[in-house]
């Protein structure tokens, strides 16, 4: 996508289609406009990737009731695929001029096993209780066989035997193993009051020390408790239920990358007995990464149910997370695995449906929700107070994506306009000038998100239209960057003819400003503001409002069902994604995935235009 | 019923035991790829390849922008106009400190094998070191180096950034001890012979490259006087020459030659042509030179822009005024074995010879001088044109002062180290004895970059010693002096 941007936007497509030169087929591109790029219809034409799989899952299960209470149940499963992956390059193709050529066999298998035994008691009318006892057990592996050469002797001959040079040959194995004992406890008193607990105790492969042969278990709690008010207290008939649940719990886990923990030296493959130091600093130590949430939330119905209000407060620690953070390189390493600390993340969520018309032939509801939510970091595992922990960098080490003490998760740092003090960009020779050090720049984490929608009934038609969008979050555009540099927005058209004046100042010998009136070419002009360098200027807001979805169902009657034997048969259509309102300057803001824990890298580096999906919905029931 | 009951407590129990049985993790979490321990000779060739082939790669497009050899029309590369895009001085700094933990491990990792050739494999590592570290120092000034790459032994990823002359004192130390180790003659097997792609285990030639990269490194600091560089130089040379044997011919030149065999593959073998030589063009200052000259490397290096005619572009042309670019470099060298020079017998001739004319040493510097230039032509595979020193441009003039010959021997040295690394802009920002054409578009007051700035990332992850050596020399910019940068 990034190099699909380079070509000029006003092109026809049918130039591009004889992608070869006569008689050059596999040997010698046509690339019309720019000789930088690979012709597009080359890429989706004959760059292939071409993929063989056959994946297996099978499942078993038991149950025994031993007596009405008591019950045990057994569970396995296995789940594995072999996947054949090939790829093949033409000659004279961007990477590779004389060709490429790899083939990857990759076998996964994941098996389950898991057994339950279950205590019921309900015998008394008030006091009913159960007790649960049950263990599992996970083992995965993956295995990968890797060989590729970027050298072939002749075109269009895609094999190993048409290599030029050895082949590179690199596999991979990887095994990881979880077992669990855990058990469940649940009391109800005259089904007004609930209470349940839960206790596990883990243990991870990914977290055996192969240095110290040990594992050590990891255990983790919950409790949850809810009241039914509505049953408990005398409330107006108008209110159906209320409800109201509270609950603490912990989830812990080892991660699912094997081999953190230890240093070793991976081979370098090309070479004789080749081999490197790791560019990865393990931890011996490593622990596991848990997450305790505190919620309290109530559900609240009211006019048989017509009105519907469920909210919930929370709050959760995410303590030593497993994270790979970069390091100084001059610390002989480029990335480092570590425990994370400590960020709270704590929000409201709200939701309301209410059905404002029911009668037999149309039902009209409207329904919403809602959701803010915000990050703060509490403690950071290094022992100088004052070093941020890096979670990424933005697209080639431009800026940094960090947890700084007492700053939100995410917070986006990267190069800026140079100012004055009054916030005046300072310009030299017509041209802004930027920072030398990381300036704050945003956080890509939005603070609020909701959702708006409504449903329509009309006799066997339904309509359901869904509106959702987010606040509070920004994020870095490479492609908004590129594409002014190199002039194809339309932002880019003031001062083409006659060059531009910037908005700003200059410093004058004496250490003043005076107002800037060099004119300079709008081409430099926008390559230096929009520079890719620039996170400043190439960071917008990622709010965004969607039409996210339209659906038209229509059920056929019930006397033509009969003549067709069928005993429901429903038709639809439907369009996901519509329309977007957003200032965002490249397709979609919605470029990365964004979740309320915050590993997202804040950067939308060349994205594909996200698609409009329209289709229609067939279900038939006999 | 009976059957069914027990198989079913059968496998209950069945999986209970193997859910508490955790016997096999360990085993499990046993990296199946990789290796606990390493031997020396593993990661020498690796080591040697990457770094060079990050040098080669930053050369076309930092060095050889900066320098003049090459002019870029790409409208966001502006090194030929000196602005350096602070996202541009990552690269080496990433590139040569992962190495370098791989060339100290040669030390370490010899020293607790104590295999037959340790020693050797140590002074090997010693050279290495010097050789990186130097280049690591020279392009940003005060750097980590005492305390850089220990961020697993013992676990410190925040290193203090060191004085230039501190790091230079070490450096010689370390190349004392790599003279000393490599005397001992420890010999590595035959069968290691293969691991090394640049001295196929010749403790000889690692030895005379420690020295002749020692006498590099003292000339580059011998306008102080803190390190006695000038005294050294003549001990080296003259008072103690028998304990510091130099590079004596081409054949003891240190270049990695590609054979573009797996896994020495030129770095530009699979390259387009376009993404080679599309973009830039040689500049005016490098095709006048060599033409003047009258010099035949050309043919190999460069393109004719026309038919039977070399040309070369502004460097430092204006903003929006992209010229042509003429003859542009030779395809011939995205195969050539001869990208992988490190430091050669031509260098060091010019190296003598420099020493020669500001008298550290009594030998004779139009000699020195001649061999060098007769050794890099013939090194490209030349013959020397037989008027080539006849030319008023080439030859030593008896009214020549010591700058007209110091100017002579650099301009022949700028070609000697055409495609090493940065030693071009080293040797040019320490001498100043190029004429470099002025170019209207060039910024930062005219003045070539003094040195590249700390990388962005080192704001963030190691900020209180970057605060601090940036303040050391007046904020982290390309104009920032360091320690033996002469005054002028």
């Amino acid at each position: 996508m990034y190099f699909v941007r380079g070509m000029t936007p006003n092109m026809d497509a049918a130039w591009f289609e004889d992608n070869w030169r006569p008689n050059r087929y596999g040997i010698e591109q046509t690339t019309p406009f720019s000789n930088l790029l690979d012709n597009p219809r080359t890429m989706s034409y004959d760059m292939i990737n071409s993929q063989r799989k056959n994946h297996l899952i099978g499942n078993l299960q038991a149950d025994y009731k031993f007596t009405d209470e008591f019950n045990l149940m057994v569970r396995g499963g296995i789940d594995f695929s072999y996947d054949q992956r090939k790829q093949a390059r033409p000659f004279d193709t961007y990477k590779y001029a004389r060709g490429y050529y790899r083939e990857q066999g990759i076998y996964s298998e994941e098996v389950n096993a898991e057994f339950l035994l279950t205590y019921n008691n309900n015998r008394h009318q008030d006091i009913k209780f159960g007790v649960n006892f049950g263990g599992s057990m996970l083992r995965n592996s993956y295995d990968r066989e890797d060989g590729y050469t970027n050298i072939l002797s002749t075109p269009n001959e895609y094999n190993f035997a048409n290599s030029a040079i050895a082949v590179t040959y690199n596999p991979q194995e990887e095994r990881y193993a979880v077992h669990s004992l855990y058990s469940l406890a649940n009391v109800s008193y005259k089904d007004v009051l609930f209470i349940d607990g839960t206790l596990r105790v883990d243990w991870a492969s990914t977290l055996a020390s192969p240095l110290r042969k040990e594992v050590k278990p990891f255990y983790y709690p919950s409790v949850n408790a809810s009241l039914m008010l509505s049953d408990l207290f005398e409330l107006p008939r108008t209110i159906s239920l209320w409800k109201f649940r509270a609950s603490a719990a912990g989830v812990g886990g080892g991660g699912k990358r094997p081999y953190l923990n230890m240093y070793t030296y991976p081979r370098e493959t090309n070479f004789p007995g080749g081999a490197r130091n790791p560019t990865a600093i393990p931890d011996e130590n490593l622990k596991f990464e848990r997450k305790i949430s505190y919620e309290i939330g109530t559900d609240f119905r009211m006019f048989q149910n017509r009105l519907r209000v469920d909210a919930t407060v929370y709050k959760a620690l995410n303590v030593d997370q497993i994270l790979e953070t970069p390091i100084d390189p001059a610390s002989g390493y480029r990335t480092q695995i570590i425990n994370g600390g400590k960020v709270s993340n704590r929000g409201i969520e709200i939701e309301v449906d209410g059905e404002i018309i029911r009668k037999e032939d149309f039902g009209w509801s409207l329904f919403g929700n809602y959701s803010a939510f915000d990050t703060k970091i509490e403690e950071l595992p290094l022992l100088d107070e004052e070093s941020p922990l890096v979670l990424s960098t933005i697209y080639g080490s431009r800026g940094t994506v960090e947890a700084r003490l007492g700053g939100r998760f995410g917070d986006m740092y990267g190069l800026g306009y140079l100012r004055t003090p009054d916030g005046q960009i300072i310009y030299s020779n017509g041209l802004p000038e930027f920072t030398e050090d990381l300036i704050h720049v945003g956080n890509p984490n939005p603070r609020q998100k909701f959702g708006i929608g409504t449903r329509l009934r009309y006799k066997d038609f339904r309509l359901n239209i869904l509106f959702d969008g987010q606040f509070g979050g920004v994020g870095y555009s490479l492609t908004h960057a590129v594409l002014m540099e190199e002039g194809k927005l339309k932002k880019t058209i003031p001062g083409r003819y006659n060059g531009i004046i910037g908005d700003g100042v200059v410093r004058n010998p004496d250490g003043s400003f005076s107002p800037n009136t060099t004119v300079a070419a709008a081409g430099d002009y926008y390559r230096r503001h929009f520079n890719r360098d620039n996170i400043e200027s190439n960071t917008f807001s990622t709010d965004f409002i969607k039409l996210r979805e339209v659906r038209l169902d229509y059920t056929l009657p019930q006397d033509l069902l009969k003549r067709l034997k069928a005993s429901k048969i429903n038709v639809g259509i439907y369009g996901r994604d519509l329309f977007m309102f957003t200032k965002w300057p490249a397709f979609d803001p919605e470029f990365g995935s964004l979740n309320a824990s915050g590993v997202e890298k804040g950067a939308e580096i060349a994205q594909f235009p996200s698609t409009r999906n329209i289709g229609i919905n067939l279900s038939l029931s006999f | 019923m009976k059957t069914k009951l027990k198989s079913i407590i059968l496998s209950t129990v069945a999986v209970f035991s193997l859910g508490s049985c955790t016997k096999d993790f360990v085993e499990i979490n046993t990296n199946p790829n990789e290796s606990a321990t390493v031997a020396p000779q593993a990661l020498l060739g690796p080591t040697l390849y990457k770094t060079i082939s990050a040098n080669i790669n930053r050369n076309l497009r930092v060095n050889n922008e900066l320098m003049q050899v090459t002019v870029t029309t790409n409208n966001n590369l502006e090194f030929h106009r000196y602005v350096v895009r602070a996202t541009e001085t990552e690269y080496m700094w990433r590139s040569w400190y992962v190495e370098l933990t791989n060339i100290r491990d040669i030390y370490k990792t010899a020293g607790e094998g104590q295999q037959p050739g340790f020693q050797s494999y140590q002074g090997i590592s010693r050279i290495l070191d010097v050789w990186v570290s130097s280049l690591l120092t020279d392009m940003y000034g005060d750097v980590p180096y005492f305390e850089s790459n220990l961020g697993y032994h013992e676990g410190n990823t925040t290193p203090v950034y060191d004085h230039q002359i501190d790091i230079y004192r070490d450096l010689f130390l370390k190349l004392e001890q790599a003279n000393e180790l490599l005397a001992s003659g420890d010999p590595i097997p035959a069968a290691n012979a293969e691991m090394d792609p640049l001295f196929q285990s010749d403790v000889l030639k690692w030895r005379k490259f420690a020295n002749s990269l020692y006498l590099r490194l003292l000339l580059r600091v011998s306008h102080k006087t803190e390190l006695d560089a000038v005294a050294k130089i003549k001990e080296i040379l003259e008072t103690k020459s028998s304990q510091y044997p130099i590079m004596e011919s081409h054949d003891d030149s240190a270049i990695l030659y590609f054979t573009n065999q797996q896994p020495y593959l030129n770095p530009y073998l699979n390259a387009r042509v376009i993404d080679f030589n599309g973009n830039k063009g040689y500049s005016e200052f490098f095709i006048n030179n060599m033409q003047e000259l009258g010099d035949p490397r050309l043919a190999i290096w460069a393109t004719e822009a026309t038919l039977g005619v070399y040309a070369g572009m502004q460097s430092g042309y204006a903003r929006g005024t992209t010229p042509e670019a003429q003859s542009t470099l030779h395809t011939g060298l995205m195969s050539d074995a001869r990208l992988g020079n490190i430091l050669n017998f031509a260098e060091l001739q010019f190296i003598l010879a420099e020493c020669a004319v500001r008298g550290f040493i009594s030998q004779d510097a139009q000699d020195l001088y001649n061999k060098g230039v007769i050794s890099s032509i013939e090194m490209w595979g030349q013959e020397v044109p037989e008027e080539y020193f006849e030319n008023p441009k080439v030859a030593f003039a008896t009214t020549d002062t010591d700058e007209d010959r110091l100017k002579k021997i650099h301009l022949q040295k700028y070609f000697a180290m055409l495609f090493t690394d940065f030693q071009q802009w080293y040797e040019y920002r320490r001498t100043k004895l190029l004429d470099l054409y002025p170019g209207p578009g060039m910024e930062n007051g005219g003045n070539i970059p003094i040195r590249l700035s700390y990388p962005l990332i080192t704001q963030s992850v190691n900020k209180h010693n970057y605060d601090e050596a940036s303040a050391r020399i007046g904020g982290n910019t390309i104009n920032g002096r360091m320690w033996w940068q002469p005054e002028n």
